[in-house]
């Protein structure tokens, strides 16, 4: 959520929910975050590279292919099918 | 390539570009401002690259806000003729001695778009994607499980980072509690 929170391009938008994990009837259950949706719309990004510093879990980091050119605005918003390597 | 950081009084700026452009550093990487509505200024900065000597100069002035004048440089360096139109459509800053300060890039819209000070409608009306947290949200509770004693107390929320707080709709932002900086990398 950090990389959604800190994009100065709003470019990176993500939907989860979380689920109770372990023994679900202790007094404090643990919980953990499970993604949903991950997506960044490339036509917004800026290329800069604060998504990928502030990620405390490393899950983003650059490439070199440059991202695929679209015919339309809704085409360059990829998902974590396309986006997971 | 070391670069040589150097504040000038605003009335040095030309005389000071001009030392520099005569001793090698002739080719203007780029000209910009930067608002500072805090100290009531806007301070315009140069990037100026020798390239023979492989070093850069990121040169400095400060000019009071509210009457943004500073020497343009065109007569030292023609090709800041563009940057100044720039800076000058997007922050206000008058360049005495360019005589083409048209607008270059902006078509309509709100005036002097880079300020700090100005409300760019897209930040206002966009849903910020970093609005729904959800960590926010307690997990529903799990079956035959005791429903938890105390309710989830709602963290205070950030908003989109340097989005005023004044300028947000749905009452996030402001810079609040942030989380702390990434560890060393």
């Amino acid at each position: 959520m950090l990389c959604v929170r800190e994009c100065p391009a709003w470019c990176i938008s993500l939907t989860a929910h979380q689920e109770v994990v372990g023994d679900p009837g202790a007094r404090r259950p643990r919980t953990v975050n499970v993604l949903d949706d991950f997506r960044i719309d490339w036509g917004l990004c800026m290329y800069c590279g604060i998504c990928v510093e502030v990620c405390p879990f490393d899950a983003l980091g650059w490439l070199p292919d440059p991202v695929a050119p679209a015919g339309r605005q809704q085409d360059l918003r990829h998902g974590i099918d396309r986006l997971a390597r | 390539m070391d670069v040589r950081d150097q504040a000038v009084a605003a009335e040095r700026w030309h005389a000071h570009v001009a030392e520099l452009v005569a001793g090698g550093a002739s080719m203007l990487d780029f000209l910009t401002a930067v608002d500072d509505p805090a100290a009531g200024q806007v301070e315009v900065v140069a990037h100026l690259v020798d390239v023979g000597r492989r070093s850069r100069h990121l040169v400095r002035a400060r000019v009071d806000r509210a009457g943004p004048r500073i020497d343009s440089l065109v007569d030292l360096l023609p090709g800041a003729s563009w940057h100044e139109r720039e800076t000058h459509e997007m922050l206000g800053v008058e360049f005495v001695g360019n005589p083409d300060l048209r607008p270059l890039l902006t078509t309509g819209g709100p005036r002097w778009p880079l300020r700090r000070t100005t409300p760019l409608p897209a930040r206002l009306q966009t849903p910020w994607p970093g609005a729904a947290d959800p960590a926010d949200r307690p997990p529903p509770p799990a079956p035959g499980a005791p429903a938890p004693r105390h309710a989830a107390r709602p963290r205070t929320r950030p908003g989109p980072p340097g989005v005023p707080a004044e300028w947000r709709q749905d009452g996030s932002g402001g810079d609040g509690p942030r989380p702390g900086p990434a560890a060393d990398r």
